[in-house]
């Protein structure tokens, strides 16, 4: 924990990222006790009430509090990022590092299938799903997380090569590990730094995803809130309701700001040229 | 001879570290310096300061006066019109030292281009002249081209061009054959001495190879600690070298004391084996093309025989080690260790098979996952037993396995980076004789090491050989290693071996022209009576 409190003191970006990062999961975290309006309410006498005391962030045309939703929302973005990276890196590592252990046919599989996936228009594909199995949350993180998985691969097999032709890996190969327990053992450990930036910084282009699927209608589903749906419906009100389009934007702004921060403070701190002695 | 080159008490520090400390060295027009020195002991930061390339968090006192100029007074914009005209460098690895999106003719007509107001045309003219004076004639090796279309030596050979462009007066080369082979070695260093004298240049060779600068030099400098400790002609130092200056930088002569028994058992033999590369494809739907790397070989090793393996890079020795070992197919031919033959399907055998044959690799830096500690290292090989171990039988025979090499058992709780290249390589021993194995491999495993830790790890090996019974394949492209510790040597080139024989009467009476002139190339001390024996 001192090493984390020491990077932490010493790299401000990290810092802020991090601290950025912390108040939009604290958010959707406190959602789920305490919202200062209940969601799903409609507060017919206020509809789009500009920011005040009794609705901080303004109501929108129905009368729901903007901050009840946007807060609510951080929770859908943060589930559906975090499942869609996280079935990019279920998938893709696993995938990555059988290409880098087997080579030869097996690795040309993998990799030409990742060419094929990136070639593939990821919104015509969150359509072609949304119109076989209908809108919702799920299939926004199935769309997302397809598009996840190439990348992890591809990153995985790229890093892991090189890991394969050092010295300890030939050294465990005369031990005579299999290839899974070399890539468990010695691969894998090694190429976690590298992961755990890109798992970030996917992290962020998720919430981006999740936002956009949303804004054109084929995410999360009402009455449940989302940031992307939220920017959707404020925009014939924009005019007379800036408060509906402001505070759903600052807030992706605000969150995939901070997880690029905190992507690019993890970069420098996983630095192989300093990583050395910082183990 | 007049000055080129005056240091006077040159100290430098970064932050609390004292990196050099009171240098004082003059070298004259002309005269060749050998300025010897283990890694660390300040002899490449002695070189960035005369080209005042230094770091910029570095605190330099003292003076480097170059032709009368103290460099360290100099603004950089003066510096810069120094570099290149007046002092020069050449770089360990010509293959980063040069762009390789330029080509060599248009990397050497830079530094005219730089230093006198030319055309391209002219400086174009100028650079051919220079490569061939560094023995790159147009006619042979025209100067379009580019980096990775050269060999080692040619790469250094256009480095070197670059550095005798303007006739500097100071040239300064950093190791300039650590990273190439024997026979070209030995040609780099004849060049960098003729084109030295012709020029009239003061020529700083670097090194921590004794052996290598021994009769290039005129003057020898070591340094230790950021000190210059002895600074001799060349004569004088061979003759009256204290014995711990002898040790610490002279290959070591390793006694064999023992005249092997007659042992006819065979411990690892080799039958027309031969094994195939298969080169990357150039797209997709290509037929990946093979390259035969070694062909139809056949030899075999005595129990407690050390064999030695000699060839240049790229000769097939490290994939004939690999295939050994079991890294590498074996397209054709078979192996044998200890009468079991392979390659063979049963997984048991294999298991059986790789108990017996370990090896340990040439860069200690990349031979451990840095994630690990010593005591997991170690351990790792302890699989290949049929029964599991419990956790604290590995602890212990990991505690011996440490031991057996001269270190403490401090050092299992301790991850590499704590260790030295010598230390790391003898990890990379006790790990290899984890499974007490019969034969283990060496892959150029002193090579990355400076003279001192190599001659103690040839120690190490000798007292190991007697102790155990090991045999050895000890693969090298340094005949003076292999002149110590081999019973027999085999010569290795383009996957064929050539010769092989005992030692001595390879080292004697070589029959192929080949390992005759690997043998003439190789960087051998003239051995005065006394100077040698001393580190015994």
């Amino acid at each position: 924990m001192n090493a984390v409190a020491a990077s932490l003191k010493d790299d401000k970006g990290l810092a802020a990222g991090a601290s950025l990062v912390a108040l939009f999961v604290l958010l959707a975290l406190i959602s789920f006790v305490w919202t200062p309006h209940d969601v799903a309410a409609l507060d017919v006498d206020a509809r789009l009430a500009p920011p005040s005391l009794s609705h901080w962030l303004g109501t929108n045309h129905l009368g729901r509090d903007v901050l009840s939703m946007i807060m609510v929302g951080a929770r859908t973005s943060i589930a559906v990022a975090f499942f869609a990276v996280g079935i990019g890196l279920l998938i893709g590592v696993p995938l990555g590092l059988l290409a880098a252990g087997t080579r030869g046919i097996v690795e040309d599989v993998v990799m030409r299938l990742s060419d094929v996936i990136f070639a593939f228009p990821a919104l015509i594909l969150a359509i072609l799903i949304t119109a076989v199995y209908g809108p919702g949350a799920i299939n926004a993180v199935i769309a997302i997380g397809i598009f996840n998985i190439p990348v992890f691969a591809r990153l995985t097999r790229g890093a892991a090569l090189p890991i394969w032709t050092r010295g300890y890996v030939m050294s465990a190969r005369t031990a005579g590990k299999n290839g899974l327990r070399i890539s468990l053992e010695h691969v894998l450990p090694n190429i976690l730094p590298v992961l755990i930036v890109q798992a970030t910084v996917q992290f962020s282009l998720a919430v981006l995803a999740e936002a956009a699927l949303s804004y054109v209608g084929i995410g999360a589903q009402p009455p449940s809130p989302s940031w992307g749906r939220m920017l959707a419906e404020s925009q014939t009100m924009v005019s007379f309701a800036p408060w509906l389009a402001i505070f759903p934007g600052l807030a992706i702004f605000l969150f995939v700001f901070g997880l690029n921060l905190l992507g690019d403070g993890f970069r420098r701190r996983f630095d192989p040229h300093r990583i050395v002695g910082a183990m | 001879m007049s000055e080129a080159v005056t240091i006077k008490d040159l100290s430098l520090r970064i932050g609390e570290a004292a990196i050099l400390d009171g240098v004082n060295l003059t070298m004259r027009a002309g005269e060749i310096t050998a300025l010897i020195g283990r890694s660390g002991s300040g002899k490449s930061m002695t070189a960035l300061a005369m080209m005042g390339l230094a770091p910029g968090a570095a605190e330099i006192s003292g003076e480097i006066a170059i032709e009368g100029e103290n460099v360290l007074a100099m603004r950089e914009r003066a510096r810069c019109g120094l570099r290149g005209r007046k002092v020069a460098m050449v770089f360990q690895e010509p293959m980063t030292a040069l762009n390789p999106l330029q080509t060599i003719g248009a990397q050497v007509a830079e530094t005219f281009l730089a230093h006198e107001k030319i055309s391209c045309a002219e400086a174009m003219a100028k650079a051919k002249a220079a490569l061939a004076r560094a023995g790159l004639p147009p006619e042979e090796t025209p100067p379009e081209r580019r980096p990775n279309e050269l060999s080692g030596g040619q790469r250094q050979r256009a480095v070197i061009a670059i550095a005798i462009a303007m006739k500097p007066k100071v040239i300064i080369a950093d190791e300039p054959t650590t990273a190439l082979d024997v026979t070209t070695q030995a040609e780099i260093l004849d060049l960098l001495k003729t084109l030295a004298k012709e020029d009239g240049s003061a020529l700083l060779l670097i090194t921590h190879d004794l052996a290598v600068v021994s009769h290039v030099a005129d003057r020898i400098a070591v340094m230790k600690d950021g000190r210059i400790v002895t600074d001799e002609s060349t004569d004088v130092f061979y003759s009256a070298a204290p014995a711990s200056l002898a040790k610490e930088y002279m290959p070591a002569r390793v006694r064999r004391d023992n005249v092997k028994p007659a042992s006819q058992e065979t411990a690892l033999a080799a039958q027309n084996m031969s094994c195939d590369y298969v080169n990357a494809r150039r797209a997709i739907f290509d037929k990946p093309s093979v390259f035969r790397a070694v062909k139809t070989v056949s030899f075999d090793i005595q129990k407690g025989e050390t064999l030695g393996l000699v060839g240049e890079s790229g000769c097939g020795k490290s994939t004939l080690a690999r295939a050994l070992l079991g890294l590498h197919p074996i397209a054709e031919g078979s192996a044998a260790i200890g009468g079991e033959r392979f390659p063979v399907k049963d997984k048991a055998a294999m298991r059986r098979l790789r108990r017996k044959i370990q090896m340990v690799f040439q860069d200690p830096y990349s031979s451990f996952n840095p994630r690990q500690r010593i005591a997991d290292i170690l351990a790792e090989p302890f699989h290949l037993f049929d029964e599991p171990m419990t956790a604290p039988q590995k602890r212990d025979r990991a505690a011996a396995l440490i031991e057996s090499v001269g270190l403490s058992t401090d050092a299992l709780d301790k991850r590499p980076h704590a260790f030295s290249g010598g230390q790391r390589q003898r990890i990379a021993i006790a790990r290899a004789l984890a499974t007490d194995p019969d034969v283990i491999v060496l892959d150029e495993a002193t090579s990355a090491l400076d003279i001192a830790s190599r001659n103690h790890i040839l120690e190490l090996l000798q007292s190991l050989l007697s102790a155990r019974g090991l045999s050895l394949l000890f693969i090298t492209h340094d005949l003076s290693v292999i002149r110590d510790i081999a019973d027999r040597v085999m010569v290795m080139k383009e996957g064929r071996i050539l010769e092989s024989g005992a030692t001595e009467r390879i080292f004697e009476a070589p029959e192929n022209d080949y390992t005759r002139r690997l043998i003439a190339a190789a960087p051998m001390i003239e051995w005065r009576e006394g100077a040698g024996e001393k580190n015994d």
